[in-house]
């Protein structure tokens, strides 16, 4: 019984710009790493070959070492690849792949579909029929050649293209050409692996995109799977298992203080972060010091314990009380500047004018109370 | 806060024990000269407040020659503060100590010194010795000696006490922290922007600059990405033409062309080839047939040309003729000439030889004439001659020096007046004797009646009768006829020097003299007229002349005479002469021209004779051989030949035009070039994609849109960082300037009431002016009145900064005294530096002063504080000698 492991959207040579370099660094390798968790558990489920449906790499000049990387990165299963390139990285008269060749850094086993046509699987008898992208934009439906194309009686026909489903994504996706939602019927297929759609989906029961193995954004629609398909044989319905390779986890989280209780929850959620966490964390409100310093605490144990925090405390007011000022010892002028700013932020002519209240409130109570460090309202106290 | 009673002992110069027991509430005036211990009382203040007594370094209070651990300085201080006793005891080294009792409570140790710093103001060192900065408040009211003139250090050292109770006065809240939090706060605000300008500064500006940079890069990074792009999208397009142009071979269609359109020049080429061979041709027949009538031309030139010089030689045999004529007559002609020249030739000679005779015999007349000419004037001046001698005879006989001659009028002259004085003084005698009587004078007879004047002694001698002498009865008589004598002899010596006897004869031979020098003149000139060269010139001319006509004669004798004795005109004869050598001449080269002509006749005649002969025989020859006939015949093919070619050329022509060779030729060129240019153009494209693979190649090894990716992430950072530096500067510089107005409006409100003090004594000192203060509350600038510039503190004189200072520290007092502290104003040795006038005035403000404060003022010049309206006290007489053990404290 035919089985294959459909993955795509590797995207290798992805940087993070809106995070510090080193946890960027450190992320863009897990991409790499993620497809040695692919070759392991394709050795480890004994597919018969791994189907990889477009945008392998993020850019077409990635450099050599990246193309080197990835490709080593395949030799944990011994088995057939069969890769063809999305939008990012189009099979152009030059290309990425292009340059894999000439390093030699394509291994024996990997075929590459760099243009349109189909590739026999003979140990397995199937038959994969390759849609890859040629040109950086394309308009028009690329899997339209597979309804003509003739395979062997009694072989598997599977389809391996990248592009958008019509009818079923939302508009923002990523490339703009379209694959008819009926391809499966009109190209006789029995399994169409699709790549291009970030999260893991079922289109139909023949049809499916993998997701991207590894997370690399904050919205979340179900990355870091990979699809097991089990075919029985020529027009059977295919059985499809996700499984969980990505290592991690992107958070968006979103909280308020309303009242001083909030400040308790938030500092459990904060504290229930994992290593493989990728967090951001914005906090909206308004805090007195002691919430502040609390929250402080929270976020900069958070920080230790997860891959990445940022945190934007932009619209969290802190509001000292009278306890907070006498305990500063703030008294005179400087409790009346204090009270200016503590209204301001509130109060302020313009957003700006609140933002600098806020941050000059944070920075006087810091310089008053010794025992806490000035707590700056965006950025990662790293 | 008022000091009523001091003691000291063991201390520097107070060995024993020195007591002021008696000090009043207003001003306490000490004195005594140097070295007294006006100092001593002083330190010994400082050190019993400000001085732990645990101290150990403080050995300058020893009295000299003493060991700490053996002395023990001591200072008791009883004095009254805010209606409580307080009494203070201090003592250093062997039996350290300090007691402080307040209204009965009595404290010890380092407790007493805490109390005592916390009720006057002031800190204790942490180690060492008390320095100013400890001093505080005591710090400002105490001054020390030499220090009056300064005010900054010592009120930053009383600062935070000053606003403490400044702030109690006005009841304003200060912060407590506020300076140091605004401190701070700027100080980080300044890490960030310029102090001045505010700009971006260290960090901000550096990730400012670093931001900016990386957008550099990747702006340029992006464009390397799209040119990258561009050529990858160009690689596409050369390579689908490349194989395109591979398949279709587009060269070898332009190759097939070319082919053809080469034969079909070729053709057209061959038939221009024909044609100019035919133009040849026709241009070869032409030359021959004018080479054959050119022949035909020479034979019938050749005949006429013999016509012709037998003319010629007919011609010549006539002028040959003509000049044999010409040259006899010619020749007859020339002897005839030659005859009749030789006859002019002498009568030329004739006629020149008689006008030599007549010039011969005029000159003869001439010589002759002459010559009797000059006997006759010889002669004559000979006798003029003569006649000259005569007169210069005369004139050297008569000559004579004419001063002489002046020299003897003169001497006779001085005689006659000397003989008439002479005569005047002499003695008359006359005599009158009977005509018989004889008589003499001297022995000379004298006339019987006559009269004489005697001079000298003299006798008269009558005969008969005898003599008488006479004598003058003068005696110049005698001196006068000795003059006389002496002219008589002056006048005889002149006379005889010039040879005379008398003047007149003198007279005359000067006339005569003159008269013959000037009829020598005259002859001289007669003499001249005759002969003006000399009689010797005149002998010699006539000399010459008799020669000369002795010669002609000669001459003339010599002359042979005409023959025939006919007289020819020698002009005439010349004339004649002259016309006939000239006919001569003529006739001589008429004679040589008719030979000359006469041979060229002969000449000619024998060459034209020579010509005829040689033209008949070739002309003859012509006839006989058939030549001529040859070349008739030849000339007819020729031009035949010539038509023939004509006619093939034009067809040629014709079909020439039809086939268009130039065409053809360019057609071969554009087809060559096409073919060129269509592969020329496959390889480049060829070569294009290589250079554009290898380009692709590096740009693609770079990683140009990984190291954009990297950028980008490096540039996201930079802004983040760059947005929290901003906001951290814009939220420093908003507290800053919040603190600082608020500071600074708290600033001017505690400064109102020290102002006011100020002002106070100001009006006392210097009347009109004002004095401003700084933030910290030290003088800032005087300002004296209108139209005076204000002065900075700094730049006073040091007597107005000392006045100014002192009435600074009064003004501090008079708040401190307000807010309830207690003030004790030391001076030790003030005002040193102001002058009189000055000090009156600052005696008013110090007895103002001194009736809200207690004042202890040293002064080694009691004088100059006359006017302080308190009596000044010795020191020394607060001295006790009972010496220094058994200090007990005296507890109130």
């Amino acid at each position: 019984m035919p089985r294959f492991l459909h993955t795509a959207d590797w995207q290798i040579g992805r940087r993070y710009s809106h995070f510090d370099p080193d946890d960027a660094a450190l992320l863009a390798e897990a991409r790499t790493l993620v497809v040695e968790q692919i070759a392991a558990l394709a050795t480890d489920r004994a597919v018969d070959a791994v189907l990889v449906a477009g945008d392998v790499f993020d850019a077409q000049t990635v450099g050599d070492r990246v193309i080197r990387r990835l490709f080593a990165a395949l030799s944990g299963f011994a088995g057939p690849w069969v890769m063809i390139p999305g939008n990012h990285d189009a099979a152009l008269s030059e290309s990425v792949w292009t340059r894999a060749q000439r390093l030699g850094a394509v291994p024996a086993n990997v075929h590459l579909a760099l243009t349109a046509g189909v590739i026999s699987l003979e140990h397995c008898k199937a038959a994969v029929l390759c849609a890859p992208l040629t040109q950086r934009h394309t308009y028009n439906d690329t899997t339209d050649a597979f309804d003509g194309r003739q395979t062997p009686d009694g072989w598997l026909r599977i389809g391996l293209a990248h592009g958008s489903v019509e009818g079923i994504l939302p508009s923002e996706i990523d490339s703009a050409n379209p694959i008819a939602s009926n391809r499966c019927q009109t190209a006789r297929l029995d399994y169409l692996a699709l790549g291009d759609w970030h999260g893991l989906k079922i289109v139909n029961e023949r049809c499916a995109y993998s997701g991207t193995p590894e997370q690399e954004r904050f919205r979340g629609n179900e990355p870091g799977y990979c699809i097991v398909v089990d075919v029985d044989g020529p027009g059977a319905i295919p059985k499809l298992e996700a499984v969980r390779v990505g290592r991690y986890q992107w958070l968006d989280l979103s909280l308020s203080v309303a009242v001083p209780t909030d400040i308790d929850q938030i500092c459990a959620r904060l504290a229930s972060l994992a290593g493989d966490d990728v967090v951001q964390v914005a906090i909206s409100g308004r805090t007195d010091l002691s919430g502040q310093r609390r929250l402080t605490e929270a976020l900069g144990r958070a920080e230790a314990a997860v891959r990445s925090l940022r945190y934007d405390l932009a619209d969290l007011l802190l509001l000292p009380t009278e306890d907070d000022i006498a305990a500063l010892h703030a008294d005179g002028y400087l409790a009346q500047v204090i009270a200016e700013l503590r209204d301001e932020q509130a109060n302020g002519r313009d957003a700006e004018q609140a933002r600098v209240a806020r941050e000059a409130l944070a920075i006087l109570c810091g310089a008053l109370d010794t025992g806490v460090s000035s707590v700056s309202a965006v950025g990662a106290t790293a | 806060m008022r000091v009523q009673r001091l003691r000291l002992s063991q201390i520097r110069r107070f060995r024993g024990t020195l007591e002021i027991p008696d000090l009043s509430p207003g001003i306490n005036l000490f004195c005594g000269p140097n070295e007294t211990g006006k100092s001593t009382i002083a330190r010994a203040i400082r050190a019993a407040f400000f001085e732990r007594y645990r101290s150990s370094v403080l050995e300058d209070l020893l009295p000299k020659g003493e060991v700490p651990t053996s002395c023990s300085p001591t200072v008791e201080i009883s004095f009254e503060s805010g209606g409580q006793q307080h009494t203070l005891l201090k003592t250093f080294f062997a039996k350290k100590r300090c007691a402080y009792t307040r209204d009965g409570e009595v404290l010890d140790g380092e407790e007493a010194e805490e109390a005592i710093s916390r009720l006057l103001g002031f800190g204790y060192a942490g180690k060492g010795a008390s320095k100013p900065e400890h001093w505080g408040i005591p710090g400002l009211l105490w001054i020390e000696q030499g220090d009056g003139h300064r005010i900054d250090e010592p009120v930053e050292s009383a600062a935070d006490y000053l606003r403490t109770a400044l702030e109690s006065t006005v009841g304003a809240v200060a912060s407590t922290a506020g300076d140091d939090v605004l401190a701070t706060l700027r100080e980080q605000r300044d890490q960030l922007l310029t102090p001045g300008t505010g700009r971006p500064r260290g960090a901000y500006q550096e990730t400012s600059r670093e931001l900016a940079e990386v957008r550099d890069l990747g702006a340029a990074l992006d464009a390397q990405i799209a040119a990258y792009r561009d050529d990858v999208d160009c690689l596409t397009g050369l390579r689908a033409q490349h194989d395109a142009d591979a398949k279709a071979r587009p060269w070898e269609v332009f190759k097939a062309k070319l082919e053809g359109a080469r034969q079909e020049l070729v053709a057209a080429e061959r038939l221009q080839g024909e044609h100019e061979q035919q133009l040849k041709n026709v241009s070869a027949s032409s030359t021959n047939r004018e080479l054959l009538a050119e022949r035909l031309r020479t034979f019938s030139d050749r005949r006429a040309m013999l016509a012709r010089r037998q003319e010629a030689l007919v011609a010549a045999k006539q002028a040959l003729e003509a000049a044999q004529a010409a040259a006899v007559q010619a020749e007859q002609r020339r002897d005839a000439a030659a005859r009749v020249s030789d006859e002019a030739r002498t009568r030329v000679a004739l006629a020149e030889a008689e006008e030599k005779r007549r010039t011969l015999n005029e000159r003869l007349d001439q010589a002759s004439s002459e010559a009797a000419r000059l006997e006759a004037a010889l002669a004559k001046a000979l006798e003029q001659a003569e006649e000259l001698a005569r007169h210069n005879a005369t004139v050297d006989a008569n000559r004579q020096s004419a001063a002489d001659v002046e020299a003897a009028v003169r001497a006779r002259d001085t005689l006659r007046e000397r003989e008439i004085l002479q005569s005047a003084a002499a003695t008359a005698i006359t005599i009158a004797l009977l005509p018989e009587i004889a008589a003499t004078l001297d022995g000379k007879p004298v006339d019987p009646n006559s009269e004489h004047r005697i001079t000298a002694t003299a006798q008269i001698q009558i005969e008969g009768v005898g003599s008488i002498g006479v004598r003058p009865g003068d005696s110049d008589v005698a001196d006068l006829a000795r003059q006389v004598e002496e002219a008589r002899a002056a006048a005889e010596r002149a006379l005889a020097k010039l040879g005379v006897a008398s003047v007149e004869e003198a007279r005359s031979r000067q006339d005569r003299f003159k008269q013959a020098q000037a009829d020598a003149k005259a002859a001289e000139a007669m003499l001249g007229l005759t002969a003006p060269q000399g009689v010797d010139k005149l002998r010699s001319a006539l000399a010459a002349a008799t020669q000369t006509r002795a010669e002609t004669a000669n001459q003339l004798q010599a002359l042979t005479a005409a023959p025939g004795g006919q007289s020819v005109d020698a002009t005439e004869a010349r004339a004649a002469n002259a016309a006939a050598i000239e006919r001569l001449e003529q006739a001589s080269d008429a004679h040589l021209a008719a030979a000359k002509m006469l041979a060229t006749a002969q000449a000619g005649e024998q060459a034209a004779a020579a010509e005829v002969g040689k033209l008949r025989e070739a002309v003859d020859e012509a006839q006989s051989s058939g030549v001529e006939d040859d070349t008739q015949a030849l000339l007819a093919k020729a031009l035949a030949d010539q038509e023939a070619a004509k006619a093939q050329a034009a067809e040629l022509a014709k079909r020439i035009e039809q086939s268009q060779p130039d065409v053809l030729r360019q057609d071969v060129q554009r087809l060559q070039s096409s073919m060129e240019q269509s592969l020329a153009t496959h390889n480049q494209r060829g070569n294009s994609i290589a250079a554009l693979e290898a380009r692709l190649e590096v740009a693609g090894a770079n990683g140009i849109e990984e190291q954009r990716e990297e950028l980008r992430v490096r540039e996201q950072a930079l802004s983040r960082r760059l947005a929290e530096l901003q906001l951290r500067a814009k939220a420093l510089s908003l507290l800053v300037e919040r603190l600082e107005t608020k500071r600074q409006a708290l600033t001017a409100k505690l400064q109102a009431p020290l102002q006011a003090r100020l002002d106070h004594y100001m009006r006392l000192l210097f009347p009109g002016a004002r004095l401003g203060l700084q933030e910290d509350l030290t003088p800032a600038v005087l300002e004296r009145g209108v139209g005076t510039d204000a002065v900075d503190f700094g730049q006073l004189s040091h007597g107005a900064r000392e006045q100014i200072a002192l009435i600074s520290r009064l003004a501090y007092a008079d708040l401190l005294k307000e807010a309830g502290k207690p003030t004790l104003i030391l001076l030790d040795d003030a005002l040193v530096n102001t002058d009189s006038q000055r000090l009156d005035l600052m005696q008013r403000v110090l007895y103002d002063a001194a009736q809200r404060h207690q004042m202890l003022l040293f002064t080694c010049h009691p004088e100059r504080w006359a006017g302080l309206g308190v009596p000044a006290r010795e020191v020394a007489g607060f001295v006790r000698r009972d010496g220094a053990a058994n200090l007990e404290p005296h507890v109130a």
